[in-house]
């Protein structure tokens, strides 16, 4: 009998694109053995497989959620959730091969952390995390004339939802935009109301520059607290640098100088 | 003439905010704390670091001094009331601005509010707590707040101040009486000692009277801490280890931080100038306190009368090891978790992955190495399924040797009292001729462990 070939499904980089491509890997019963999930934007056409586009269907990537939760755990709900917004270009594979062995294994899955596919997951989460510890902290908002705070971000992973649900609940009654500019997308927060992000959002430069007067003020302050906050004697620029990595600085209102 | 210019509020952030860098403790962890959907602020149980100074210390808090005007003459301190330098106080109002404006564009996770005594104590804790009351009701700050207790100061004072931070701390200054009363002579034990214990009651009291009223106001829910000053005085490392053994069992405190002496003044009774930090020191205590919190240890174990400093060379884990070869190795897939924390190389986290993985399969050392164990060190004491990764001789000496060869992560630019350590390690009292090479390590040293 003829070698079945490898089908390819094309996914958008997004939790519901790559979880609707499992939807679909799973409902085609063409054996997963068979089957691959590519983000569509990076992967490299090769030879003698069928490519297969998937639409991003909300619907069908909630169902796939409420089955890793149900059948799986919530903890592995949490890493593929994490480990979708990576910045990996091999993710969507990575977590379609944990979901293969976690919808047979079940709840015990988290446990196999010596399987190539559940420490990979696991470490793709985790370095979301991390990262998103890290920018809790180091984003910076500016008021803008209009009243509204304003920030840029450039993670090397998604971080808009992770930060939009920490900061939703720590500036409730303030405007707040948070700008990833590598993504081209933003999160949104209104005063005392919901929060949102938005995919394809082109910046206007000149308007994110339209700070309000008192902000220089606050501005300065914060630089002389920076500066006046470190003991000389024990100057340690190196470990200042591995705490905070410099490709953070250039956001940064205290590090400007450096830039 | 420029004496009798008015202080603006960018000169007097910079002298209260160089007043109070001494401080060590910038941690904002141990509150967990939603937002009720008004006002500004939540807090976070992990904490969260904002900025890193140049000396790689965490910023997390704004922290501060109300004021440096103080009346206590400390010989180690740069605020003296002999010394000759700038003084400001802040008002209640003028530090409520900063802190919210800076909570607002997330430079910081709250206010860390420290003061010199202004008149006397009584007075100085009063504007403290005027100061959170105005954050708290006028503000509606639910960020961070941490608060020192003043000694001397009225027990209703601290208490009041207890409801509204979240963390409070009353520092020891000095590891022991004797050096307090050399170096300190306005301040003594028991008056440190004293709010301590009325902090450590009350949020005894109030964790009882939550449990009953579920809305009963919380007082200093992220605990208490202190923080004392090494290499002043001549106390041993083991005196060190062992104080902070009882303040963490006797006070239950939450931490204990240790700073390396700076030397800011010139007194007989302090060492001379010229001496600097003694960083790997003060990064050995801390590393012997993580062992003290989370990894069953105790204070005797790790250091005797014989042997009252810990090795400059080998990390505390790591002597405590090769001096009780009598307890390795150790089967990784069968041995305890209590066991498996005492390896060196292994750490809470790796430890627990452990457990949990080789419920599934054997685990090997390839497995151990993907779990993030330091096999370099902790392949000389443990076995998988029975085996050993290479063969090694047993015993102290040699033990010794092949884990000052394999090197130390320390903390970058790590000093010791003006010595290299790599100086140090040649007239030290154990049998080791080659010094480890220095690897530069990720790890913190302080306040953000």
């Amino acid at each position: 009998m003829e070698e079945k070939q490898i089908k390819v499904l094309l996914c958008q980089d997004s939790t519901e694109g790559i979880l609707s491509a499992v939807h679909m890997a799973y409902l085609s019963r063409y054996g997963h053995k068979y089957i691959n999930i590519e983000l569509k934007d990076s992967w490299e056409p090769t030879l003698f497989c069928n490519v297969e586009d998937v639409v991003p269907d909300v619907a069908k990537a909630e169902s796939v959620a409420r089955a890793i939760m149900e059948k799986i755990s919530p903890e592995a709900w949490r890493w593929v959730y994490q480990a979708s917004m990576a910045g990996d270009p091999g993710k969507a594979q990575m977590i379609y091969r944990f979901l293969n062995l976690g919808f047979s294994a079940g709840r015990s899955i988290c446990d196999h952390l010596s399987n190539e596919y559940v420490l990979s997951v696991y470490k793709l989460s985790r370095m979301v995390g991390r990262e998103t510890d890290k920018l809790m902290g180091f984003v910076r908002f500016r008021e803008l004339k209009s009243g509204i705070l304003f920030s840029k971000i450039s993670p090397k992973h998604q971080q808009l939802f992770f930060l939009g649900e920490h900061f939703a609940d720590r500036l409730p009654e303030e405007n707040w935009v948070i700008y990833d500019e590598i993504r081209h997308m933003a999160c949104i927060h209104q005063a005392r109301g919901p929060w949102a992000v938005a995919r394809d959002m082109p910046l206007q430069e000149d308007a994110a520059e339209l700070v309000s007067e008192a902000e220089s003020d606050f501005a300065d302050l914060w630089k002389t607290f920076f500066k006046h906050i470190e003991i000389r004697e024990r100057c340690n620029p190196r470990l200042q640098m591995n705490m905070m990595p410099k490709r953070f600085w250039k956001h940064m209102t205290e590090m400007d100088h450096n830039r | 003439m420029d004496a009798l210019k008015p202080l603006t509020l960018q000169d007097k952030l910079g002298i209260l905010a160089d007043a109070a860098k001494y401080d060590v403790a910038c941690t904002s962890s141990g509150a967990d704390r939603k937002n009720g959907r008004t006002g500004m602020g939540n807090a976070h149980a992990a904490g969260i670091c904002h900025s890193f100074a140049g000396d790689g210390r965490c910023i997390s808090l704004l922290k501060i001094l109300l004021s440096n005007d103080c009346v206590f003459d400390c010989k180690y301190c740069i605020n003296r009331r002999s010394n000759d330098v700038p003084r400001a106080t802040f008002t209640p109002a003028e530090i409520c601005q900063l802190t919210m404006e800076f909570y607002r564009r997330n430079y910081i996770e709250g206010l860390f509010l420290s003061s010199g005594v202004v008149d006397n104590p009584d007075h100085t804790m009063e504007l403290m707590c005027e100061t959170l009351r105005l954050l708290r009701e006028k503000h509606h700050f639910y960020g961070y707040i941490h608060v020192k207790a003043i000694p001397g100061a009225s027990p209703a004072l601290i208490e009041a101040a207890g409801y509204y931070a979240d963390r409070m701390s009353c520092n020891l200054e000095l590891p022991t009486g004797e050096g307090l009363a050399k170096l300190a002579p306005q301040k003594s034990r028991k008056k440190i000692l004293a709010p301590m214990r009325q902090i450590q009651d009350q949020i005894t009291a109030n964790k009882n009277e939550v449990v009953v009223f579920r809305h009963a106001p919380r007082f200093v829910p992220a605990g208490q801490s202190t923080q004392m000053i090494i290499g002043a005085t001549g106390e041993s490392d083991l005196q060190i280890m062992q104080v902070s053994e009882s303040l963490y069992k006797k006070f239950a405190l939450k931490r204990v931080f240790y700073s390396a002496y700076v030397s800011v003044n010139q007194d007989r009774d302090l060492p001379a100038l010229t001496q600097e930090p003694p960083l790997l020191r003060e990064h050995r205590l801390y590393q012997a306190d993580w062992l003290l919190r989370f990894y069953g240890f105790t204070a005797e174990q790790l250091l005797d009368e014989k042997r009252p400093n810990f090795n400059t060379v080998l990390d505390p884990k790591c002597d405590w090891a090769v001096r009780h070869l009598e307890h390795f190795p150790v089967e990784i897939n069968r041995a305890d978790y209590y066991t498996l924390l005492k390896v060196p190389g292994i750490g809470v986290h790796s430890a627990r992955r452990i457990c949990r993985a080789r419920k599934c399969s054997a685990l090997r050392f390839e497995d151990l190495r993907k779990m993030g164990v330091v096999l370099k060190r902790a392949m000389y004491f443990i076995t998988c399924s029975g085996r050993m990764m290479y063969p090694v001789r047993w015993s102290e000496d040699s033990m010794t040797r092949y884990l000052t060869d394999a090197g130390e992560r320390l903390p970058s630019g790590l000093r010791d009292g003006g010595q290299t350590w790599r100086q140090l390690s040649l007239f030290d009292d154990f049998h080791v001729t080659a010094p480890p090479s220095s690897e530069d390590g990720i790890k913190a040293l302080t306040g953000q462990l």
